[in-house]
C-alpha cells in the first residue's frame, strides 16, 4: 500500500482542495491548463475512493470505523481532527468523488471557456462534502458542514445577476439558520458528554439516564438542520430556487451529494445517537415525510421549467428517504441509504440530460423542449433508463430503495406505506409525463436537426446508467457494507428488534436482500414516555 | 519601613523604567516623529510611517524580552504598573492593531501629507495609552492611560479629516468626557471603600470584607457606565457610528476596533481583580449590554448604505459577542476558563478581521472620491480578485462562518454560555449569526457585481498588501488552528486571576 490507513483519508479529503489551490495560483497565461488540472485532481480523489472501497472490510468482525486518522487539533475545547469511514460514509464518499468527476466533466459540455473559478469552486465544494462524510468529530463535522455554504453560494450566485444572487442568498441564510440550531445541539451534547468524538457517543447513545430535555432539544436542533438540507416539506422552499438557478455542474453536485448531507445526518446522528427522541417523535417525522412526498410530487407536477422540475423531483425522493429512516427498521434505513444514492445518480443524470437538450435547444421550458430528443435516439434511450430508475422500476436502482423503504414503512403501519405508494404513483406520473412531452411531440414543431452528442456527454451519462443498472440488479455489496451501521442504529433505537426477529424467523438474515426479507416479522417499536 | 538609600532608589527606578520600556517606546518615537517632521520635505513624509512602525517594532521586541520574566507578576513604580502575561498579551494586541492602522493610513497621507507627522505621533501616543491600560495596576494610572487614548482619538478625528468632521470630533470629545467623569466617580468610590488606588489592595479589601455594601455596587454601576461610553456599547453607542462616518477610514477603524480592544482590556482587568467578588452582578450587567449590542449592531447594520456606518454597527455587534463571552466567567470551573479564553481569543482575532474588514473603505479612497457608499464597492472583487478573496474572509469572519476565526469565536462564546447554563443567551448568540451573515452577504454581493468596463482597478500598495495578508493570516490561521492562540490566551488571562 503506498499510503498508510490514516494518510489515505487525508489524501482523498484534501486532493480536491489542492486542485482548487493549484487553479487559484495558476498564472493567467497558463489558463488552458485549468481543465486538465481540475480533471486530474477530481479523478485522483475518485480513484482513491475506489481504492478505499476495494480495501474496505465489510466482514462482521471488522472494526466499525476503518482508515481512522486521529490527530490532536484544539485540545482547549476538546476537538480532535478525526476522520474515519464506515459503510455509510464509504458509499457517500465514493458517490461524492464520482459526482465530483461528473460535475467537472459536465463543464466541458456547458461552459465554453476554461472557467477556472468555476472548477476551483466545484473542487472546494467537493472537499467540504467529503469532509462532512468523513469527520468523526463534531466540531470538524460542523466546520465542513458550514464551509460547504461558501462555495455553494458563489456557484449559485455566479455572475451575480438578480435572481441567481437572490436564490444564493436564500439558500445561504436558510441553511445557516438551521445549522446554527445544530451548532447549539452539538455544544449541548458535547457539554453533557465532555467530548466531541462521534465514536464515543455512538458507542454510548443517549439514554434516559442523560435526561430527557437535553435529548429532546438536541434532537430538534439536529432535525431542523437536516430537514432543511433534505428539503423536508415546510423547509423546502430554498431548494427549487437554488438548484434551478445554479449552473448544471453545481446543480448535480448539490442535488447529488449536498442533499445527502441531511440524510447522512439523520442516519449518523439523529437515530443512533438520540434513539429515545427518534422513536418518541417517530410518528411526527413520518407525517412530515409523507407530506413531503405528496406535496413534493404535486410541486414537481406544477413546474413548467424542466430544470426546476428536476430540482423539485429531489424533494419527494428524499421524503422517501426520511420515511425509511424513521420507520426505525433495518429495511427502512437500508432502503433510505440506497434510495439516497439512486436519487443522486438519477437526478444528476437528469440535470445533465436537460443541460444537453437545452444546449441544443436554447431553452429550458418544457413547452420549448417538445420533441427535443427527436434526433437523438441514444439520448432518448438513456433518458428512459433514468426516468424508469427514478420512478422505481424493478431491476433499476430506485426500485431497490423504494421497495425496501415501503417494507420498512409497512412494518410500522400500513397507512404510512399506503401514502408512500400514492407518492410513488404520483411521482411516476410526473416523470412519465415529462418524458412524453420531451421525447414524443404531440404535433412535432419543426425543431432544428440535432447534431451528434458530445463524447463527454456519453462519458458522463454511460457510467451513471451503468451504476443505476448495477444497483438495481446486484445491490448485495451495498446491503453488506450498510449492514453494520444500520445494525448499530437499530440496536440503539429498537434494542428488541433483532431478538424478536430471531425468535420469529429461525432463518435469520433479515435485511439482506429485498426478496428474502419480504416475510420479516413486524418490529415493535418501543416508544418511551416523554418524561 | 526603613528609608531607602538614594542608590537603592535609583537602582529601583532604573529597573522599573526598564519594565515600562515597551510603553515608553511608542511615545518616544512619537516625539521623534514630531521633531523630525520639520526636516522632511513634503514628498518624503512617508518616512513617518516607517518611524512609527519601527517604534512599534521596538516596543514589541521589548515586550518579547519582558515576556520571559513576566511569567511571574512583576510590579513596578510602587505597584502602580504590573508586568504580567496579561499585559504582554494585550500589549502585543494593541501594537499589532496600531501597526495595521499605520499601514492602512499610508494612502491617506499621500493624499494629505501636511498632517502626516501629527497623525503618526498621535497613533503612537494612543498606542502608549492602550498599553498602559493593559499594564496599569492603579486606578490613577488607568484613568490617565484612558485619557491619553481618548484625547489622541479626538485629535486624530480633528486632524485626519479636516473641517468637515469637526462635528464628529466634538461629539466624540463630549461623549467621552461625560464617560470619563462617570468613571472618575466610580473610581473615587472604590478609593473611598478601600483607602487605596491600587487594584490589588482594593481587591484584597473587597475579598476580605463582604461586599454587600450598596456603595460597592454603586461603584460597579458607575465604572460600567463610564467604560461603556468609550467602548461604544449599547445603549451608549450613538456617538461611535457618527464619528466613524465622519472620520477617515483608518481612524474610523481605530475608533471602532483599537480603542474598543484597549478599553476591553481595562474592563477585563477590573473584572478579574476589583470586581471579582461581585462578578455575578457584573456579568448580569454585561449580559444585558451584550444582548442590546448584538441586537442593535446587527439589526441596524442591515439597512446601512454607508460603508463606515455599516462597519461601525457590525463592530458594535462583535463587541456584543465579547460581552456575552464575559457572562460565563461568573460561573464555576470549566465554564469560567472557557469564557475567559473566549473573551481573550475573540478580542485578539477581532482586532485583525475587524481592521481587515475596514479595508473595504480604505482601499476605495482615491484622490477625489471618499468611497464610503456601498455602491462604490460594485465589482471591487472582480477587478482585483486576490484582494476580494481576502476581504471575503474578513466579512465571513464578521458573520461567524467557518473556516474563519470569527466562527471559532462564536463557537467559544456559545460553548461558554452553555457550560454556564445560560441556554437562552446561547440561543440568542447563535440566532443573531443569521442576520449578521445577511448583512455581510449584502456587501459580498455588491463586491462581486459584474464590472463595467473602463473603471480602473483599485491600486493596492505594498503596505496595504502587507496589512491585508497579516490580517488574513490571523483570521484564517486562528480559524483553522486556534490552539496556540487559545493556549496563549488562557495562560495570559488566568495569570491576572491567579492570586
Amino acid at each position: 500500500m503506498f499510503l498508510s490507513d490514516a494518510q489515505i483519508l487525508n489524501a482523498i479529503l484534501f486532493a480536491p482542495l489542492m486542485g482548487a489551490l493549484a487553479l487559484a495560483l495558476l498564472p493567467r497565461h497558463r489558463i488552458n491548463l485549468a481543465r486538465p488540472i481540475a480533471v486530474a485532481f477530481s479523478l485522483f480523489a475518485f480513484l482513491l475512493s475506489l481504492f478505499l472501497a476495494w480495501h474496505f472490510d465489510s466482514s462482521a468482525a471488522a472494526a466499525r470505523f476503518q482508515f481512522v486518522c486521529d490527530h490532536s487539533w484544539i485540545p482547549s475545547i476538546g476537538a480532535r481532527f478525526t476522520l474515519g469511514l464506515d459503510g455509510l460514509s464509504l458509499l457517500l464518499v465514493v458517490l461524492t468523488a464520482f459526482l465530483g468527476v461528473i460535475a467537472i466533466g459536465s463543464l466541458f459540455l456547458t461552459a465554453g471557456q476554461g472557467a477556472r473559478v468555476h472548477f476551483a469552486l466545484l473542487l472546494l465544494l467537493e472537499t467540504c462534502l467529503l469532509g462532512v462524510f468523513l469527520s468523526l468529530d463534531f466540531v470538524l463535522f460542523y466546520l465542513f458542514w458550514e464551509a460547504t455554504l461558501v462555495p455553494t453560494y458563489f456557484l449559485i450566485a455566479g455572475e451575480g445577476d438578480g435572481r441567481r444572487a437572490a436564490a444564493a442568498m436564500k439558500f445561504f441564510l436558510y441553511t445557516l439558520a438551521a445549522s446554527m440550531l445544530m451548532l447549539l445541539a452539538i455544544v449541548a451534547i458535547a457539554h453533557s458528554r465532555q467530548t466531541f468524538d462521534m465514536r464515543q457517543i455512538l458507542a454510548h447513545p443517549f439514554s434516559l439516564a442523560d435526561g430527557w430535555p437535553l435529548q429532546k432539544w438536541a434532537f430538534w436542533g439536529f432535525f431542523f438542520a437536516f430537514a432543511v438540507k433534505v428539503g423536508m416539506f415546510p423547509f423546502h422552499t430554498w431548494l427549487p430556487d437554488a438548484h434551478a438557478e445554479a449552473p448544471v455542474s453545481a446543480s448535480l453536485l448539490l442535488a447529488g451529494a449536498a442533499l445527502n448531507m441531511g440524510v447522512y445526518g439523520f442516519l449518523r446522528i439523529s437515530v443512533p445517537m438520540l434513539p429515545l427522541a427518534a422513536s418518541h417523535y417517530r410518528d411526527a417525522i413520518l407525517a412530515f415525510s409523507v407530506l413531503t412526498i405528496i406535496y413534493g410530487g404535486f410541486l414537481t407536477l406544477a413546474q413548467s421549467d424542466a430544470k426546476r422540475l428536476v430540482a423539485c423531483s429531489s424533494i419527494p425522493q428524499l421524503g422517501f428517504c426520511t420515511l425509511g429512516i424513521f420507520s426505525l427498521t433495518p429495511l427502512g434505513m437500508t432502503g433510505a441509504a440506497i434510495l439516497m444514492i439512486s436519487q443522486a445518480l438519477t437526478v444528476a443524470a437528469l440535470f445533465l440530460l436537460f443541460a444537453i437538450l437545452a444546449g441544443h435547444q436554447d431553452t429550458i421550458s418544457i413547452e420549448g423542449l417538445r420533441g427535443a430528443a427527436k434526433g437523438l435516439p441514444g439520448l432518448a434511450a438513456l433518458y428512459l433508463v433514468f426516468t424508469l430508475a427514478a420512478l422505481g422500476l424493478p431491476l433499476l436502482s430506485g426500485f431497490v430503495g423504494e421497495f425496501t423503504i415501503l417494507q420498512g414503512a409497512f412494518a410500522v403501519g400500513w397507512t404510512w406505506a399506503a401514502y408512500g405508494v400514492f407518492g410513488i404513483l404520483l411521482f411516476a406520473a410526473v416523470l412519465l409525463w415529462l418524458y412524453q412531452r420531451v421525447i414524443f411531440p404531440a404535433s412535432a414543431p419543426a425543431s432544428p436537426p440535432l447534431g451528434r452528442l458530445h463524447p463527454a456527454a456519453w462519458a458522463a451519462l454511460l457510467p451513471l446508467a451503468a451504476l443505476v443498472l448495477w444497483i438495481g440488479i446486484y445491490p448485495q455489496p451495498i446491503f453488506r457494507v450498510l449492514e453494520p451501521p444500520v445494525k448499530q442504529a437499530i440496536a440503539a433505537v429498537n434494542p428488541g428488534y433483532y431478538v424478536a426477529a430471531r425468535a420469529a424467523a429461525p432463518d435469520p438474515p433479515a435485511g439482506h436482500s429485498a426478496n428474502s426479507s419480504a416475510g420479516a416479522p413486524l418490529p415493535r417499536v418501543a416508544v418511551p414516555g416523554g418524561k | 519601613m526603613e528609608p531607602l538609600s538614594w542608590q537603592a532608589v535609583f537602582a529601583q527606578a532604573g529597573r522599573d523604567s526598564l519594565l515600562v520600556l515597551p510603553e515608553i517606546m511608542p511615545a518616544l518615537f512619537g516625539v521623534v516623529i514630531l521633531l523630525t517632521d520639520c526636516f522632511l520635505p513634503a514628498r518624503q513624509k512617508s518616512w513617518h510611517s516607517f518611524t512609527a512602525l519601527l517604534g512599534l517594532a521596538f516596543s514589541g521586541a521589548s515586550l518579547g524580552a519582558l515576556a520571559g520574566i513576566s511569567a511571574q507578576r512583576v510590579p513596578a513604580f510602587g505597584g502602580s504598573i504590573l508586568t504580567d502575561p496579561f499585559s504582554v498579551f494585550f500589549g502585543w494586541l494593541s501594537l499589532s492593531t496600531v501597526a495595521l492602522v499605520v499601514l492602512f493610513a499610508l494612502r491617506y497621507l499621500a493624499l494629505a501629507p501636511e498632517s502626516s507627522a501629527e497623525i503618526h505621533a498621535l497613533l503612537l501616543f494612543a498606542a502608549a495609552g492602550m498599553m498602559f491600560l493593559a499594564c496599569g495596576d492603579d486606578l490613577v494610572v488607568l484613568f490617565i492611560a484612558l485619557e491619553i487614548l481618548v484625547v489622541s482619538l479626538v485629535m486624530l478625528m480633528v486632524l485626519a479629516s479636516g473641517r468637515k468632521s469637526a462635528e464628529g470630533a466634538a461629539k466624540l470629545f463630549l461623549s467621552v468626557a461625560v464617560g470619563s467623569a462617570i468613571l472618575a466617580y466610580g473610581f473615587s468610590i472604590l478609593y473611598g471603600l478601600a483607602g487605596s488606588t491600587n487594584l490589588e489592595a482594593i481587591a484584597a479589601k473587597c475579598a476580605a470584607t463582604p461586599v454587600e455594601a450598596p456603595l460597592a455596587y454603586a461603584a460597579l454601576a458607575l465604572v460600567c457606565a463610564g467604560l461603556f461610553v468609550p467602548l461604544a456599547i449599547a445603549p451608549f453607542h450613538h456617538w461611535a457610528q457618527d464619528c466613524s462616518a465622519a472620520a477617515l477610514g483608518p481612524v474610523a477603524a481605530f475608533i471602532s476596533i483599537g480603542a474598543k480592544i484597549a478599553v476591553f482590556a481595562l474592563l477585563l482587568r477590573l473584572f478579574l481583580t476589583v470586581f471579582w467578588p461581585m462578578r455575578a452582578a457584573l456579568a448580569g450587567i454585561l449580559a444585558v449590554a451584550g444582548v442590546l449590542s448584538i441586537a442593535t449592531g446587527t439589526l441596524a447594520a442591515l439597512r446601512q448604505t454607508r460603508l463606515k456606518r455599516w462597519l461601525a454597527y457590525s463592530c458594535l455587534g462583535q463587541a456584543g459577542y465579547v460581552l456575552l463571552a464575559f457572562v460565563g466567567a461568573a460561573g464555576a470551573g470549566a465554564a469560567q476558563t472557557l469564557s475567559l479564553q473566549a473573551v481573550a481569543y475573540y478580542l485578539f482575532v477581532f482586532a485583525f478581521f475587524g481592521t481587515g474588514a475596514f479595508s473595504i473603505v480604505i482601499l476605495l479612497q482615491r484622490k477625489n472620491a471618499t468611497g464610503d457608499d456601498l455602491d462604490d464597492l460594485s465589482g471591487f472583487a472582480r477587478r482585483s480578485p486576490a484582494v476580494g478573496l481576502l476581504v471575503l474572509l474578513f466579512l465571513l469572519s464578521l458573520a461567524g462562518v467557518p473556516p474563519t476565526a470569527g466562527f471559532i469565536g462564536v463557537l467559544l462564546v456559545i460553548s461558554s454560555l452553555v457550560a454556564a447554563h445560560h441556554v437562552a443567551l446561547a440561543f440568542f448568540a447563535g440566532g443573531f449569526v443569521v442576520p449578521a451573515l445577511y448583512s455581510s452577504l449584502r456587501v459580498v454581493r455588491v463586491m462581486w457585481k459584474p464590472v463595467n468596463h473602463g473603471e480602473s482597478v483599485p491600486v493596492v500598495s505594498w503596505a496595504e498588501k502587507c496589512a491585508l495578508v497579516a490580517a488574513a493570516a490571523v483570521t484564517f490561521g486562528a480559524g483553522i488552528f486556534p490552539e496556540r492562540l487559545l493556549h496563549f490566551a488562557q495562560y495570559s488571562i488566568l495569570s491576572a486571576l491567579a492570586r
